[in-house]
């Protein structure tokens, strides 16, 4: 490549205002050698301010480690450096005020330091190359906030809000293996709305969702922030106790029973009551897999419905 | 595929090649963060396609990562650098860059991409003057973080059928830091690639 002639030089120039990119060079000192328009705009620093200024001048907030570093990196090792939004959102703190998206309120930027060399190929200067990266930025942190609620959807039952099956036996696995390596207790509890048909038959489905959801309420007012409680099925309703003993288990099942006894759904002008049947089993040496363990609980789910419902049966122990 | 095949002549050129261009990035890390950095024997390999989750196992089977590619463009050649520090690594990686410990995940993934900043960038220029070939480095990006390599690539169906891989295992004196830069390059490459390495070597 030759020497430039003046006509081109030009037209660089005005290629270097015109482009959407921040294009800034500092000298050794930090002061600001070329600012271009997009620097302008958005700085709202007219470029005969900015020319010959000291950039802590212009930014204070510049004025700190982080940037001096890779200013002096790329003086000290004439290569390269690049930040992305990913470490920090921006290196100026460009506002953005638009009015149909109004909710970007800043930019985001991936900004590349690069090292001008002098004929003798020296660093002579730092220039910083701006790319305004907003777009990719709130895309990107929008797709992990839908990730994260995916996640939750997944998990969760519609009507309730407890854990759906699928994910309350992935956690029930787990602590079952947890079991397996330490010695602290920990129980099942499952059970099973009384007569769940015949309220809906009675009263109609929309009274048969209503009791499920004071069902699952009462399960959560009555748990603690570790007990893993989910929805099994139709009027079928589970819950992992770690930390809970035989004693424990009983005394879970036993208020909870009590409570859900005691409580009402008004519809109509009729006022319904129902009761649920449980079943306790205690993981024990003698359960070998986490699905031994929900059979256990559903053989005294299935011993309380037996004997008359509206009660608790713990499995290879009998009635509460 | 080109006319110049892959012998051990071209891998010994390419593995001197990356000895040189890693020197100088050893260099450049010792200067910013003065420490010694332990210059690793550059690995070569053509892989195929098949073979890369392997080979990126052998590199870090750690269950819990933090990897950062970075794309670069040179004249004929394109290609990434993948580099994997382990989740193990950060408390002592913040040290040796002079930060102060915050431990979130944001300061790992600072730590992180300024590293790749400087090694990925020291050592694919390093690799790209001596061939005489241009080359301009995108920006890093995060590839995942507190996870495993398989988990990230896995599943990905490559569409090519080679690539080449210069595999870096760093070290730092009085360090316990776990860090490996992986350079692979698009099979399309190869042929502008190996024609530059012959180019030098005779």
């Amino acid at each position: 490549m030759g020497t430039p002639n003046f006509q081109d030089l030009h037209w660089l120039l005005d290629i270097i205002q015109s482009t959407d990119i921040g294009i800034v060079v500092l000298d050794e000192g930090f002061n600001i050698q070329i600012y271009n328009r997009f620097m302008q705009v958005h700085s709202g620093i007219a470029p005969e301010q900015a020319i010959g200024a000291n950039i802590f001048d212009l930014f204070p907030y510049l004025q700190g480690e982080w940037f001096k570093r890779r200013v002096a990196s790329v003086f000290d090792l004439g290569i390269p450096v690049h930040t992305t939004w990913e470490q920090r959102d921006n290196v100026f703190d460009f506002p953005l005020q638009l009015p149909i998206h109004f909710e970007i309120k800043k930019m985001f930027q991936n900004t590349t330091f690069v090292p001008l060399r002098s004929a003798s190929d020296v660093v002579e200067k730092v220039g910083l190359i701006v790319y305004d990266v907003t777009d990719n930025a709130i895309n990107s942190r929008k797709l992990e906030h839908t990730k994260a609620e995916l996640l939750i959807l997944s998990r969760t039952d519609r009507l309730t809000g407890l854990y759906n099956r699928g994910y309350w036996e992935e956690r029930l696995n787990e602590e079952f293996k947890r079991n397996r390596r330490s010695d602290s207790d920990v129980s099942l509890v499952m059970f099973d709305i009384d007569h769940f048909k015949d309220i809906n038959d009675q009263y109609g489905h929309q009274v048969g969702d209503d009791v499920i959801r004071l069902v699952a309420q009462l399960m959560r007012d009555n748990s603690r922030e570790i007990d893993i409680y989910g929805r099994y099925g139709g009027e079928e309703f589970v819950v992992v106790l770690p930390e809970t003993g035989l004693q424990g288990a009983v005394i879970y099942s036993e208020r909870l029973r009590q409570k859900i006894a005691e409580s009402v759904v008004y519809n109509d002008g009729n006022s319904v009551q129902f009761t649920v049947s449980l079943g306790i089993a205690v993981l024990n040496a003698e359960t070998i897999d986490p699905s031994d363990w929900i059979v256990n609980a559903d053989k005294a789910l299935y011993q309380s419905k037996e004997n008359g419902r509206n009660q608790t049966h713990i499995f290879g122990v009998g009635p509460v | 595929m080109s006319n110049i095949v892959f012998d051990e002549d071209l891998r010994d050129g390419i593995q001197e090649i990356s000895n040189i261009a890693v020197g100088v990035a050893a260099d450049n890390i010792a200067r910013s963060f003065s420490t010694f950095v332990r210059i690793p024997v550059p690995a070569v390999h053509l892989l195929e396609s098949a073979d890369i989750m392997m080979a990126l196992n052998a590199v870090s089977s750690e269950s819990r990562v933090t990897a950062v590619t970075q794309p670069f463009y040179g004249m004929g050649v394109s290609g990434e650098a993948l580099l994997i520090f382990t989740d193990a690594s950060m408390a002592e990686l913040s040290q040796l860059m002079g930060y102060e410990l915050v431990g979130d995940d944001r300061q790992a993934i600072e730590l992180a991409l300024e590293m790749a900043s400087l090694l990925n960038g020291s050592c694919i220029q390093g690799i790209c003057n001596q061939l005489d070939i241009s080359v301009l480095l995108k920006h890093p990006t995060l590839l995942g973080q507190h996870t495993s390599l398989n988990d990230i690539i896995a599943n990905a169906e490559f569409p090519w059928e080679q690539t080449l891989a210069i595999e870096l295992n760093y070290s730092f004196e009085g360090y316990a830091i776990t860090c490996d830069l992986i350079i692979l390059l698009h099979e399309d490459s190869l042929p502008v690639f190996f024609k530059q390495v012959s180019f030098l070597l005779d």
